[in-house]
């Protein structure tokens, strides 16, 4: 295996991509940190982590508003990338991303009850909103689950349970269209007031979530050759999908808990991915999860700083940009 | 004998044309009536607020989340067509009203057309701001036939508008309007109905100052950067979500945000949530109440 990835004529592009793709990491966070829409002078900037009398509503928005906020969303990105990369590749269906496995609809269904039925109690909506996507992952796959887990039965169960969840919600916004207001924003997807509360809830998921998917990129490799083949080279193939979903499934509910319903990422990251550098698992995983960091990092900082000081859903803005970039990448790849 | 049944005519006559009137809704239809309408249908809440203030009896009203307690109290034994959003069209002909008021939204314009066919006039308005209350006062007092007493209401939101102004003198304190949860929120500018009161109240919106205007795309509720909000150092924070708080109330739930606590009025507790009856939509005829109200929450001192 080793002399195979050295003699790959991919590598090189590989290596270049992880070079730039790292290198976009930093800038962006660099960018994201220096910009926003309170302008701070490069002397303000090193005072708040250097003097310690440093001028207290700087020292507030980087450290506890701006610093919070992207990292935050640089994790959520990444989480929602490899969460989409894990199912693309488990379930074999290039539509596939968090949203199929009920993640969207039973995060969303959970928060809108509370910010709709019961809003004095908006601090419980995270939990809420993680209980209802992984509860809704987990009973898609039950219904599913047929003396093993058929791929194109798990889409479909997705896809009407997800239809199921979203009659209630529609019914809400309908009955209570007077509350909708209070929800938009959740429901687009937004990093607007997100902190370190945030940061740490997304946290656990992220570094378990990463190198679980990178650990588990060789058995995604092994399942893209089949079921019957991956049983024959001697996988257990249920318990690697159920492993991989739930992993999935741990991921995305993590970031939708905390910034909303965040449409783009799942789905359209890892395909960005896999035209740059290819769709072996042990590439395309980790470079989906830098990409999907990179691309909300920079997405959110457009979002912040275009209107400033108004700010726009950076879920609304990212397939804004990204999907015309992702056409571009299709069509280049097509020809 | 003969002079006399003509005076009598003539006077009859005067006094039909006195209560012939026209006016024009919001959607641009004009609307005649030779008299004033006896059977009224109001299908949603703000509406209904104009009607009864200027002294009308509806004759049935669409049900509303978001009814003030008075109006609850006022509706009961008042027969309901069914929910603002979903009026029940059945209803509402078999009653054959004739007006129904609705709101200025495309669903309810969409209903005027199979009103029509039934012979039923709908009408629609929505209230924009204070100079807008007046006209419509105007309108509804025209209505119900009772024009003093629409303009005895106005009057009297006037005076109490001019109260709040006198007492607090020249606007001093920075304020800043909330609308949501902490996990999904919002923020009045002034060109929203809350921004309106909340400077009438003399509040300083920090949403809205030194920005460019509030009108367009922006407008009413957006999301503005907490960066600025900390920045722009507000005195006082308000509160507007769904929970059914009643009167105004101290609220603790932003010192449990990182991103929020460290603003000065988190610190110093001049966070208030306030009730989404008065202040999530239109107050309307209660707007006297609530700018007295709001600017005794912004200036307490002075209120004593």
């Amino acid at each position: 295996m080793k002399h195979g990835i050295q003699t790959d004529p991919e590598n090189g592009k590989r290596l270049v991509t992880a070079f730039f793709g790292t290198g976009l990491l930093f800038c962006g966070l660099l960018i994201s940190v220096a910009k926003g829409s309170v302008g701070v002078s490069l002397s303000d900037f090193l005072a708040v982590f250097t003097a310690a009398d440093a001028n207290q509503g700087i020292y507030q928005v980087i450290m506890n508003i701006r610093l919070p906020r992207i990292l935050t969303g640089g994790l959520v990105g990444m989480n929602m990338a490899l969460s989409g990369a894990i199912l693309q590749s488990v379930l074999k269906n290039p539509l596939a991303d968090p949203g199929i496995i009920g993640i969207s609809a039973g995060a969303g269904l959970a928060a809108m009850v509370v910010m709709i039925l019961f809003p004095a109690m908006s601090a419980i909506i995270p939990p809420a909103a993680f209980l209802g996507a992984v509860g809704a992952a987990l009973i898609i796959y039950f219904i599913a689950y047929n003396g093993g887990a058929h791929t194109l039965r798990l889409v479909l169960a997705g896809v009407a349970l997800s239809a199921f969840l979203a009659a209630f919600m529609s019914a809400l916004t309908v009955l209570f269209s007077d509350r909708v207001q209070g929800t938009v924003n959740w429901m687009a997807g937004t990093l607007h007031g997100k902190s370190w509360n945030h940061f740490y809830m997304v946290l656990p998921y992220s570094i378990v979530g990463f190198f679980g998917a990178v650990f588990g990129a060789k058995y995604l490799n092994i399942l893209a050759l089949g079921d019957d083949i991956a049983r024959g080279l001697g996988l257990q193939v249920e318990k690697a999908k159920f492993l991989l979903t739930l992993l999935a499934a741990l991921l995305a509910a993590s970031a939708v808990s905390a910034v909303g319903l965040m449409g783009f990422v799942g789905l359209i990251i890892p395909h960005i991915t896999r035209l740059i550098v290819g769709s072996d698992n042990r590439f395309l995983i980790p470079f989906s999860a830098l990409f999907g960091a990179v691309t909300v990092i920079f997405a959110d900082t457009a979002a912040r700083t275009l209107f400033s000081p108004y700010e726009l859903p950076v879920g609304i803005l990212m397939a804004f940009i990204g999907a015309p970039f992702f056409l571009y990448l299709l069509t280049r790849g097509i020809k | 004998m003969k002079r006399l049944a003509l005076l009598l005519f003539a006077f009859c006559f005067g006094a039909l044309q006195a209560s012939a009137f026209t006016f024009t809704d919001d959607a641009g239809d004009s609307y005649t009536f030779d008299k004033v309408p006896g059977k009224v249908i109001v299908l949603n809440s703000s509406n209904l607020e104009l009607f009864i203030a200027a002294g009308g009896k509806p004759a049935a009203y669409g049900e509303s989340g978001t009814m003030p307690a008075y109006l609850n109290e006022y509706i009961k034994g008042v027969p309901s067509v069914g929910r603002v959003q979903s009026p029940d069209l059945e209803r509402i002909v078999a009653m054959n009203p004739d007006l129904v008021i609705g709101m200025n939204f495309p669903f309810h314009i969409s209903l005027k057309n199979s009103l029509k066919q039934a012979g039923i006039p709908l009408a629609v308005f929505g209230v924009h701001d204070r100079n807008d209350l007046t006209a419509k006062m105007e309108i509804f007092g025209q209505i119900t036939g009772n024009p003093d007493k629409a303009f005895q209401k106005v009057a009297s939101i006037n005076s109490d508008i001019e109260k709040a102004q006198k007492t607090f003198g020249k606007p001093s304190k920075k304020v800043l309007v909330v609308y949501g949860t902490p996990e999904s929120f919002n923020m009045a500018l002034p060109a929203s109905f809350i921004g309106e009161i909340a400077e009438l109240a003399g509040g300083m919106n920090i949403a809205g100052r030194d920005m460019k205007g509030g009108t367009g795309m922006y407008s009413g509720f957006v999301p503005v950067s907490l960066e600025y909000v900390t920045m722009a150092d507000p005195d006082m924070i308000f509160i507007i979500s769904h929970g059914n708080k009643s009167t105004p109330a101290a609220d603790s739930q932003l010192k449990k945000q990182p991103a929020w606590s460290a603003l000065r009025a988190v610190r110093e507790g001049k966070v208030i949530s306030l009730p989404f009856d008065t202040y999530g939509i239109n107050p309307t005829v209660r707007l006297g109440e609530a700018v007295l109200e709001l600017s005794s929450l912004m200036y307490p001192e002075l209120y004593k």
